[in-house]
């Protein structure tokens, strides 16, 4: 009986995985953001040309 | 001795332009140190195990996938370790296999954007470490400042891309004005363009648009064109000024878009020059150059009339 919780557990940890990635891929972040976001922490507003 | 002649001879690196500006960055696998500078050697803690950024967010990603699976395996042995019969065992076994494949097969094809999400949690969780790592470079860069320019450009040059402020890029213009610029130079401009009037700027440009004027684009027109009286109040200022309106003719967008710009120099520009604009003017009769066609005949009449380049051109752009 313990087997089958264990593997119900399982299956239930893989799907949250996979809907967690598929999320992720859904909501996927855009490198030119990230760039920008970077920029943004290292340069106040004051010093943008 | 003249302006030029102590000006240093130099060879800079060519510098490698990437897409995004953290493809320049690198991280320390040991002490998640930061810096734009060091190759391998971590300026840090000095051991050579500093890795781009993105390979080290690939690496997170991946840390956090094979996290997954194992958890995934323990519960799988975890259900063989319980089961009450070899039937059950076998069965638990071919369940956890296929399972752990579908896990596996998915997180193969969302590398990718787990790697881009890892990234930018790298960025997020060591703002500080970021930020620490470009001063630390600076500071490096600095150090060099008597003692080679050539290398302390070269290191600011790299920094530029990361930080953006008026104090960095008047750093390199001051370094540059030391060197001996030459076309075949990896040269930038737009970078370098400050808010104020700043005549180590102008000189700059007025170098640039002598030796490299496709560097000078819009923005430095605008930029000259802000700050014009200033300009000619400064030491060779007209000779700046005319070799911008000079870099403007190499097309017909900008000489449309700064045809005041460019009356107002037109009569010093020197000869090639005039004699460019004089036959974009002459090809394109109905194009609006407002008062620029009235002061280009009037300068040709005056100075090129009988100029046999001018009327050998003049005759092959009117047989086209
Ligand atoms: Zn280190």
């Amino acid at each position: 009986m313990f087997a089958y919780a264990c593997i119900g557990i399982l299956f239930l940890f893989v799907i949250v995985k996979c809907i967690q990635y598929g999320w992720h891929r859904k909501k996927s972040l855009d490198p030119e953001t990230i760039d920008k976001a970077l920029l943004g922490m290292l340069n106040s507003e004051r010093d943008k040309a | 001795m003249s302006k030029k002649n102590s000006k240093t001879p130099v060879y800079l690196k060519p510098f490698h332009k990437t897409k995004y500006s953290y493809e320049k960055l690198k991280v320390c696998k040991k002490c998640h140190a930061f810096s734009i500078l060091g190759d391998k050697t971590c300026p840090d803690c000095g051991k050579p195990d500093l890795i781009p950024v993105e390979e080290q967010a690939a690496r997170n990603a991946k840390h956090s996938m094979h996290t997954a699976v194992l958890i995934a395996v323990c519960i799988g042995l975890l259900s063989i370790f319980l089961s009450n019969s070899f039937l059950q065992m076998a069965l638990c076994g071919i369940v956890t296999i296929v399972l752990i494949g579908v896990l596996w097969i998915v997180q193969r094809n969302v590398l990718d954007t787990e790697s881009i999400r890892a990234l930018d949690k790298l960025f997020y969780a060591n703002q500080k470490n970021v930020q620490d790592g470009i001063i630390e470079d600076y500071k490096a860069a600095i150090d060099n400042w008597d003692t080679d320019k050539q290398r302390c450009y070269e290191m600011l040059r790299e920094i530029g891309t990361l930080l953006h402020n008026d104090m960095m890029r008047l750093r390199q213009l001051t370094l540059l004005q030391t060197f001996l610029l030459r076309k075949d130079m990896d040269l930038e401009l737009e970078p370098l363009l400050v808010r104020k009037y700043e005549p180590v700027l102008v000189d700059y440009i007025g170098e640039l648009a002598k030796i490299k004027r496709d560097l000078i684009k819009d923005r430095t027109f605008q930029y000259i064109m802000a700050f014009e009286p200033e300009i000619m109040g400064q030491e060779q200022g007209l000779d700046i000024l005319t070799a911008v309106a000079g870099a403007a003719v190499r097309m017909k967008h900008y000489v449309r878009s700064y045809a005041g710009f460019v009356r107002r120099y037109a009569y010093n520009l020197p000869k090639d020059r005039f004699l460019r604009l004089y036959q974009m003017i002459e090809q394109y009769p109905n194009e609006d150059w407002g008062r620029l066609s009235e002061e280009v005949m009037r300068i040709y009449t005056e100075k090129y009339q009988w100029d046999p380049d001018f009327q050998q051109k003049s005759q092959r752009g009117h047989s086209i």
